[in-house]
């Protein structure tokens, strides 16, 4: 093959022969030739100070974490990517904002390897470059090209599309009035039988979208995918830390991190910029120990591993607070402040419930006017001196106790907390979590030594259980305890942001711009924020529900998938899954999630929008083609690590392939086709057209301007044009205020959540538990699962160098590690006669056919435990033959290399089509399956 | 004293995420399967008491490279401030060079026949800008510049911390200093634990 400077071009310049549509945009701009060698410059690549490059500043999304990013480009290529130098998030120093972009060539921000490969996604030759509607039937991976105007015409007007019968489209479904089901009016309007899934689906486009779904069209299920990434953390998070979903460690200040389950370094994110703040907290002395099965990257620069069993972190965290309880080694002072008068007094921001007489008959909080005292519902009662007195009218109260109040048993929280954590004794801790209760101890006693400078801090790990939420809460707690809540070295919300949507101040409230907005109504098929306890279904049948209801969190992605194929609690018509791949992910439910989407009954229209031919949106009716990241227009936050102001933009630097349309774009086309408000030449009013994706974003960026107030330039369109040129509008500065962080929770954090323990499970008619405990795995029906005989249980973790699915498209990622391993303790599995290198087969209870990888034994895996990191074992991803208009279009083999655990996890099958799942925080459980894994024959 | 570009990697704060190894790829159009710059990985111990070591890799510059004297050709030269660059148009692919680099820092690079490793992103650092894999570097690890100038942050970690070379006994007097590196690690081409072949 000839020689070509990238060598995913040249595979690019290949298949261009084979692909039946679209010639490659790029392939006139392939350099060609490695550049020759001279004398004194071996230069290879045209450097960022060479006035013959252009930069375009925008945003990663590598995985998660939206890095800063910047695309230098020649002769219309991009040919490397950098970190963004202007930003905190790429940067420990960044250029102060004024810095000219001339002046900025000569810098460049950090990125990490999946953001420097994110090339080799833009320029995948097998990417999808026109829309396809299948030949055949759903999964037969067989396509023809289409236009968009037909495939817009298809999806909206419906028809006999497939030769199968009448399919209704967007147009037949969108009816606002006909309720689904009449005896079941609460369930809305036949729209709500449109159901749009997102995977991940960006900030700003989600609005969009949104925009579309919930407010032109008019369904109510419009859907994101966080509880199959960590949503139990968030729910937890923001049941302790009055709505905040995220907090961090104060990395810079603080002195020991306890670190449940987090993948510092790998993949929590921002993994750029968390890995390089970890680097600095240990260069300076922090002590870090790290909870995980796995000797993770964070477990391997930590002074003390604790190699806990799965599911046992609440254990843990509960014999932790034991034991600091025990010994008196808790922030008094913060804990018996009860409200913010009284903290402030004591240079505190936040305060908590510690003091708060909670009522036995009904787990709420003893108001004021429960209690005789002359208060109001709002007021909250402690006890003084064991006299009950109003929470506002107290500088102190007693942390322990009980009273009666007229006639209403009640006692503390820290009383209840206290009581919790004695149900069990530290012994019975360490044997849940399999460590030596010695080390339960030393971590207590380490945690309890740094003052307000020791933090708590957990991710996915400890929350992807049934029991996500409590364990969950039991670690958050740990952090009011020490009282370290807003404090500098601390646990923090985080820096600062620009609201994007102008909410506030801005100079568009975009949301508002919208002239013949609908409402709409009804349940979400997922059952998401909605009470069982309102429904029809619960007047005829009262307990247990059929599928659980979600009342506390919300974008039950598995729920969404279990919902449509179940068809409770009303049938779906049009399924639209974007970047998003539900048979891959979620856990344990592969073949019933192909099988239902399959069906053309269960899912009578199925659209996706993807990059690719991916593993779920292979099973679709018509795939349209979106853009990648790097040709797309977003507007987002920072997450809480990184401290000061980023308010980032996402700005296409190219686009490759000339029928590739966002996501945005679409939508709008398919608004205006059908005459929806919001879109289109008013869309956000008289004179105010909605007709393209600028028309959106760029009013966005104005916000950024608008609100932060800072921004050179005398018109909208200069000032827009100043921080599209750095990508962004960033301030390091001003992230502290004293002691205490300048962005502050400054509330009341709760030991106990309220909402919570007065919320009933539907599949129970129980409450639910407002003072976190431990629980071992259980269904649906709240039967435990103990699966004997299946001897191990299943982890996944991300690495560094791979994210969920897109980065399998990547050779210089897949060359790091073409292939994952079932990866097992060496010394368990010598005894089980098992060699490294092995091929095993890993199987569960209800997946008794399992997966099959390959063996890898090491010393720092837990034993009992097996894992696979994520992002291999593809089934498709353009790793499979493709046929398009008759022509196959060869896959590229190396993506289908290593072995996907999920599949063989355990489905719930006291309810069908779903995982194990948390029914307070909605999470997918991934880590509480018992496999068993045997050489495969 | 003249210029002399030296690397120190500071090995308590490199996470492993291979980072250098991609920049370094895009950077310099590496072909796939050859790398200038990569990072080895070793897991030791017994459980529970396990340690992972990482040693970020790539061409040491060395004061006194085998690499230069075998070459028949001359293509591999030294510039005064101590960077090892080949001459490609000279260079035959005989592969002597790769063969007494202890190292294994050398390759022939696929796509034109001869041999090739690190440069030190040459080019990048004569216009004022870092290396590709120190530009990068995610947490910092790896530090890049003049180990003779007082200013230089190589001359300050120098200064002040204790590092290790890889294979001191050849006499090679390489260039790249470690930080807090596992004397195991030292020893390239190590059992990876993250990826490659064994």
């Amino acid at each position: 093959m000839k020689t070509t400077r990238r060598n995913f071009l040249r595979g690019a310049a290949a298949l261009g022969a084979t692909m039946a549509v679209a010639p490659l945009a790029f392939a006139d701009s392939v350099p060609k030739g490695v550049p020759s060698w001279k004398q004194g410059a071996p230069a290879e690549d045209t450097l960022d100070t060479d006035p013959s490059v252009s930069f375009v500043y925008s945003t990663c999304l590598g995985c998660r974490s939206d890095c800063s990013l910047r695309g230098k480009i020649k002769d219309g290529v991009v040919v490397k990517l950098d970190g963004n130098p202007y930003s905190p998030m790429t940067a420990d120093q960044p250029l102060p904002y004024t810095t000219d972009p001339k002046e900025a060539r000569k810098y460049a921000g950090k990125l990490c390897p999946r953001g420097q490969a994110g090339l080799q996604i833009l320029y995948d030759p097998l990417r999808v470059q026109q829309p396809l509607k299948r030949v055949g039937k759903r999964g037969e991976n067989k396509w023809q090209a289409i236009s968009w105007d037909q495939a817009y015409k298809e999806i909206i007007e419906g028809g006999n599309l497939f030769g199968e019968g009448n399919v209704e489209g967007l147009k037949a479904v969108r009816d606002l009035t006909t309720p689904i089901n009449p005896e079941a009016p609460e369930l809305g309007p036949k729209a709500n039988q449109f159901v749009f899934l997102a995977g991940r689906i960006e900030n700003s486009r989600s609005e969009l979208v949104k925009r579309f779904v919930n407010n032109s069209y008019g369904s109510i299920n419009w859907f994101e995918h966080t509880t199959v990434c960590e949503q139990s953390h968030h729910i937890a998070t923001a049941n302790t830390f009055a709505g905040k979903g995220h907090m961090k460690p104060d990395f810079e200040n603080a002195k020991y991190i306890l670190n449940f389950g987090a993948n510092y370094g790998e993949a929590n994110f921002p993994m750029n910029g968390l890995s390089r703040k970890l680097g600095n907290f240990r260069v300076k002395g922090g002590r870090l120990t790290t909870v995980d099965p796995r000797f993770s990257v964070s477990a391997s620069l930590s002074d003390e591993w604790v190699p806990i069993l799965p599911g046992a972190d609440a254990a843990l965290a509960l014999g932790i607070g034991q034991w600091i309880l025990d010994n008196k080694r808790y922030d008094k002072a913060f804990l018996e402040v009860p409200s913010k008068e009284a903290a402030a007094k004591k240079g505190e921001a936040s305060w908590s419930d510690a003091t708060y007489l909670v009522r036995s008959d009904n787990g709420k909080y003893l108001r004021g006017d429960d209690a005789g005292l002359g208060g109001t519902k709002d007021d909250y009662v402690v006890l003084v001196g064991g006299t009950p007195t109003l929470a506002g009218k107290a500088d102190a109260a007693d942390l322990f106790g009980e009273a009666n109040v007229n006639s209403v048993a009640c006692k503390t929280v820290l009383q209840l907390y206290a009581e919790r954590t004695k149900e069990k004794t530290l012994d019975e801790y360490a044997k849940i979590g399999g460590i030596p209760k010695e080390q339960i101890v030393r971590v207590a006693d380490q945690f309890s030594s740094y003052g307000k400078r020791a933090v708590a801090d957990f991710y996915r790990g400890p929350v992807q259980h049934t029991n996500g939420f409590q364990s969950g809460r039991a670690i958050a707690i740990l952090n009011l305890l020490v009282g370290n809540v807003d404090h500098v070295g601390g646990y923090q919300s985080g820096g600062s942001s620009l609201s994007y949507m102008g909410d506030k101040n801005g100079k568009y409230q975009v949301a508002k711009l919208h002239p013949g907005s609908v409402k709409m109504t009804g349940i979400r098929i997922s059952r998401e924020k909605a009470k069982y306890e309102d429904s029809t279904e619960f007047k005829k049948n009262s307990y247990p529900a059929k599928r659980p209801w979600f009342p506390l969190t919300g974008d039950v992605y598995q729920e969404v998938v279990a919902g449509v194929l179940d068809g409770y609690p009303y049938p779906a018509k049009i399924l639209w899954l974007h970047m998003g791949t539900p048979a891959y992910s979620i856990p344990g439910v592969k073949d019933k999630v192909i099988e239902g989407l399959k069906d053309t009954k269960k899912v009578p229209l199925f659209i996706a929008t993807d990059i690719i031919l991916g593993e779920t949106s292979m099973f679709a009716d018509y795939i349209l083609p979106d853009v990648t990241y790097m040709e797309q227009w977003n507007a987002l936050g920072s997450p809480p690590t990184i401290l000061g102001l980023v308010a980032d933009v996402r700005q296409p630097m190219t686009h490759v392939f000339p029928q590739a349309k966002s996501v945005e774009n679409i939508f709008i086309d398919i608004a205006k086709r059908m005459g929806l408000s919001g879109f289109g030449d008013a869309g956000f009013g008289p004179g105010m057209p909605l007709n393209k994706e600028e028309d959106w974003y760029l009013k966005l960026v104005a916000n950024y301007a608008s609100q932060y107030g800072k921004i050179p330039g005398s018109t909208e369109q200069e000032q827009v044009k100043y921080i599209l040129d750095r990508g962004g509008v960033f301030d390091a500065a001003g992230a502290y205020d004293g002691n205490l962080m300048k962005n502050k929770v400054a509330s009341l954090c709760t030991l106990y959540a309220e909402k919570v323990a007065t919320t009933k499970d539907a599949m129970t008619g129980k409450n639910f538990e407002g003072i976190p405990l431990y629980k071992p795995v259980v269904n649906a029906k709240e039967q435990e699962i103990k699966d004997d005989g299946y001897p191990f249980i299943a982890t996944t973790y991300k690495q560094s160098f791979q994210t969920q699915t897109r980065t399998i498209a990547c050779p210089w990622l897949t060359e790091i590690q073409p292939e994952n391993f079932v990866e097992m303790n060496d010394e368990e599995g010598a005894k089980l006669g098992l060699k490294d290198g092995d091929m095993v087969k890993v199987s569960g209870a209800t997946n008794k056919n399992g997966v099959i990888g390959k063996l890898r034994l090491r010393p720092g895996i837990r034993p009992g435990v097996v894992t696979a990191s994520v992002g291999y074992g593809h089934w498709n991803y353009g790793s499979v033959d493709t046929i398009i208009d008759g022509k196959t279009v060869p896959g590229d083999k190396t993506r289908a290399k290593g072995v996907n655990i999920n599949p063989a996890m355990r489905m719930d099958d006291s309810i069908g089509y779903v995982c194990l799942e948390d029914k307070i925080g909605g999470s997918c459980s991934f880590y509480d399956s018992r496999v068993k894994v045997e050489k495969a024959k | 004293m003249g210029k002399r570009y030296a690397m120190v990697i500071d090995l308590r704060k490199c996470v492993g995420c291979h980072a250098c190894q991609v920049a370094c790829k895009s950077e310099n159009n590496v072909p796939l399967g050859v790398n200038r710059s990569w990072v080895e990985e070793l897991e030791t111990g017994k459980f529970p008491n396990v340690s992972r070591h990482r040693l970020p890799r790539l061409c040491n510059h060395c004061e006194n490279p085998s690499c230069l004297n075998v070459c028949p050709v001359k293509a591999t030269y030294q510039l005064e401030d101590g960077t090892v660059l080949v001459d490609y148009d000279r260079c035959i692919g005989c592969k002597y060079c790769i063969a007494a680099c202890p190292y294994d820092a050398r390759f022939i690079n696929p796509e034109r026949n001869t041999a090739e490793k690190c440069t030190y992103c040459h080019e990048r650092v004569e216009a004022g800008m870092q290396p590709a894999c120190v530009n990068t570097c995610i947490t910092g690890a790896r530090v890049f510049g003049d180990r003779n100038d007082p200013n230089s942050e190589v001359f300050k970690l120098l200064a002040t911390q204790s590092v290790a070379v890889s294979k001191p006994e050849t006499n090679n007097r390489p260039q790249t200093y470690y930080i807090g590196a596992d004397e195991k690690a030292l020893r390239p081409n190590l059992l990876e634990i993250v990826g490659g072949e064994k």
